[in-house]
C-alpha cells in the first residue's frame, strides 16, 4: 500500500470589495505520469483584468510544461501572448509553478513571485536556484528562478502572491508588509501542530494576511500549500450489496478499516448494525432542511441517508460550499476534502421503489452519482479515489 | 404511565412522500401531550417495496401507513385518550 501523499491545495481571498480575483491557480494530476503540476499566477492589477492574464497564464503554464516544453520558451510564450495594459503599457503576470512526480522529484519555476518556502523538520530550508535572464521589450530585469530538489515525506512547498508577503504594508507593526514575518509565522505554526494539512495551511496564511491589513485585503491574495505527507484513508460505503450473502463482508470490510469510515444510507447503516451488533440511532434534529438526518453508531465517523444525500455532496463539491451552511451533505464534504485516498463500496441492490415516475422528486442511481463524485474529487481535489462494486 | 412510542420512518422513500413534514409532528403537539409521548425515528423501515403506501410510521408497535401531520395528530390525540382512561 502508498504510504505517501502530496496533498495540494490553495486558498484565495478578493481584494476588499472585489468581485473576481486577480490570481489564479490550476493544479493537475497527470494520471499515467503519476505527476503533478500546480500554478499560481497574479495578474498585474486587480479585479477582471489581472483575472484574464492570470487565467492565461496558468493554462498556458499548465499546457506547456506538461507537455515537457523548455521553461524559457514557456516564459517567451506567455510574455508574448499577454494582452497589453492599455494604461501601463506592458502585459505582466507573475507565475509559481510546481511539476512533481510520484517519487517526490520536484521542479519549481518562479516568475516575479515572492520566493517559495520549503519546511523541512519545522524549518525553513535554503533552495539552490538558478536564475534565468529573460529578455522583455516591455520590461528590464526579469528573471526565471529555477530549482531542483528532492521533496521527502513530512516536507512542505509554500507559495504566495504578494498579496501576502506585503500584506500590512505601511502599518506601524509592519511597515515593510509580511514578507520576513510569514516565515517566522509559518515555523511557529508548524511547531504548534506539526500535521497541519495543506488545505489548513493555506487557509491560515490567507486569513493572517486579511487581518494584517485590517480585514480589509489590498490586494488579492491567494497561498498554495504542497504537502507530502501519509494518506489520511476514508471509506465510504453506500447501498446494500447485490447479493444478502455479501452484507458480512461488507461488514467486515467496514470494521477493518484502517481509517475513517462513512455510512450512506439508511439500509447501508442498518445492515452494518446488524452484522457488528452495534445499536444505531437516528437523530431527531434536522440540520439541512433539505436532508433527513443523521445517525450514530459507534465507531462509524459519519452515518447519513443515502441518495439525496449523495446528490447534494455532489453538488455542493462542483459548486463550492455556502458560507454558513450545514448540513449531513456538508459534513460528508468535510470529510472528504480533509482526506486523501478515498474508497466508495457501492451496493448495487437497485431499489426499485425509488424509480416510481410518481415520486415528487428525481432520484439518481446511486452508482452514477458516486462516479460523477469521484471524477469530481480527482479532477478538482486532486484526491486519489477507488469504487468498488458489491 | 409509561409513554406512547411513536416511531416515524426517515428513509429516503418516505421522507420525499411526506416523510420530511411528518417530522415537523412535534410543533403540532400541546406541551400536555408532548408529555405523553416520545417520538423517535428510524432507518428504512424495509416496507416502501410493497403494497403499502409511504410515508411509515408505528405507535406503540402498531404499523400506520400514508399518514401526513393532521391524520398522525389525531392518531397521537386518540392514544393518549385511551391511555389516560
Amino acid at each position: 500500500m502508498d504510504e505517501v501523499f502530496i496533498e495540494v491545495d490553495c486558498y484565495q481571498k478578493n481584494k476588499a470589495g472585489n468581485l473576481v480575483c486577480g490570481d489564479s491557480f490550476m493544479s493537475q494530476k497527470l494520471q499515467d505520469e503519476g505527476r503533478i503540476i500546480s500554478v499560481l499566477s497574479d495578474g498585474l492589477g486587480s479585479g477582471i483584468k489581472a483575472s484574464v492574464l492570470s487565467t492565461m497564464t496558468v493554462t498556458m503554464a499548465m499546457n506547456y510544461v506538461a507537455m515537457n516544453e523548455s521553461i524559457l520558451q514557456t516564459a517567451m510564450s506567455i510574455i508574448n501572448t499577454l494582452p497589453q495594459d492599455m494604461v501601463r503599457k506592458i502585459s505582466y503576470s507573475t507565475f509559481c509553478i510546481f511539476d512533481i512526480d510520484c517519487f517526490g522529484n520536484t521542479k519549481v519555476i518562479e516568475y516575479e513571485t515572492p520566493p517559495v518556502c520549503l519546511f523541512r523538520d519545522g524549518k525553513l530550508i535554503d533552495i539552490p536556484k538558478e536564475k534565468i535572464a529573460v529578455e522583455r521589450t516591455d520590461l528590464e530585469n526579469t528573471f526565471l528562478w529555477v530549482s531542483e530538489f528532492k521533496l521527502e515525506k513530512e516536507d512542505r512547498l509554500v507559495c504566495y502572491s504578494d498579496g501576502v508577503s506585503q500584506s500590512g504594508m505601511g502599518s506601524s507593526s509592519m511597515p515593510f508588509g509580511w514578507d520576513e514575518g510569514v516565515k517566522t509565522y509559518l515555523t511557529a505554526l508548524l511547531e504548534e501542530q506539526p500535521d497541519i494539512s495543506a488545505k489548513e495551511m493555506a487557509h491560515k496564511i490567507v486569513l493572517r494576511a486579511e487581518r494584517n491589513d485590517n480585514y480589509r485585503l489590498l490586494d488579492d491574495t491567494s497561498c498554495c500549500v504542497v504537502y507530502r505527507r501519509t494518506p489520511r484513508n476514508l471509506l465510504v460505503c453506500t447501498g446494500p450489496p447485490y447479493d444478502e450473502q455479501k452484507d458480512r463482508y461488507l461488514a467486515e470490510k467496514v470494521r477493518d478499516f484502517q481509517g475513517k469510515r462513512i455510512l450512506c444510507g439508511g439500509t447501508t447503516a442498518s445492515i452494518i448494525s446488524r452484522e457488528l451488533r452495534r445499536p444505531l440511532t437516528v437523530s431527531l434534529e434536522i440540520t439541512d432542511k433539505e436532508l433527513p438526518p443523521l445517525s450514530y453508531m459507534e465507531g462509524i465517523d459519519l452515518v447519513t441517508e443515502g441518495i439525496l444525500t449523495l446528490s447534494k455532496v455532489e453538488r455542493l463539491l462542483a459548486e463550492g460550499v455556502p458560507e454558513r451552511s450545514h448540513g449531513p451533505a456538508n459534513d460528508m464534504v468535510t470529510l472528504l476534502q480533509n482526506s486523501d485516498k478515498i474508497t466508495f463500496v457501492v451496493g448495487t441492490r437497485i431499489n426499485v421503489a425509488h424509480q416510481d415516475p410518481n415520486l415528487p422528486v428525481e432520484l439518481e442511481i446511486r452508482r452514477n452519482v458516486v462516479k460523477k463524485i469521484k471524477d469530481l474529487l480527482e479532477t478538482k481535489y486532486l484526491k486519489d479515489v477507488e469504487i468498488i462494486y458489491l | 404511565m409509561e409513554k406512547i412510542k411513536v416511531k416515524l420512518c426517515a428513509g429516503t422513500m418516505c421522507y420525499v412522500m411526506g416523510g420530511a413534514q411528518l417530522m415537523e409532528i412535534n410543533d403540532l403537539l400541546s406541551d400536555e401531550e408532548k408529555s405523553f409521548v416520545e417520538i423517535s425515528l428510524s432507518p428504512c423501515l424495509q416496507r416502501c417495496n410493497g403494497e403499502e403506501r409511504p410515508p411509515f410510521a408505528e405507535i406503540n408497535g402498531k404499523p400506520l401507513q400514508g399518514v401526513n401531520k393532521e391524520t398522525l395528530l389525531q392518531i397521537i390525540k386518540e392514544e393518549i385518550k385511551n391511555a389516560v382512561r
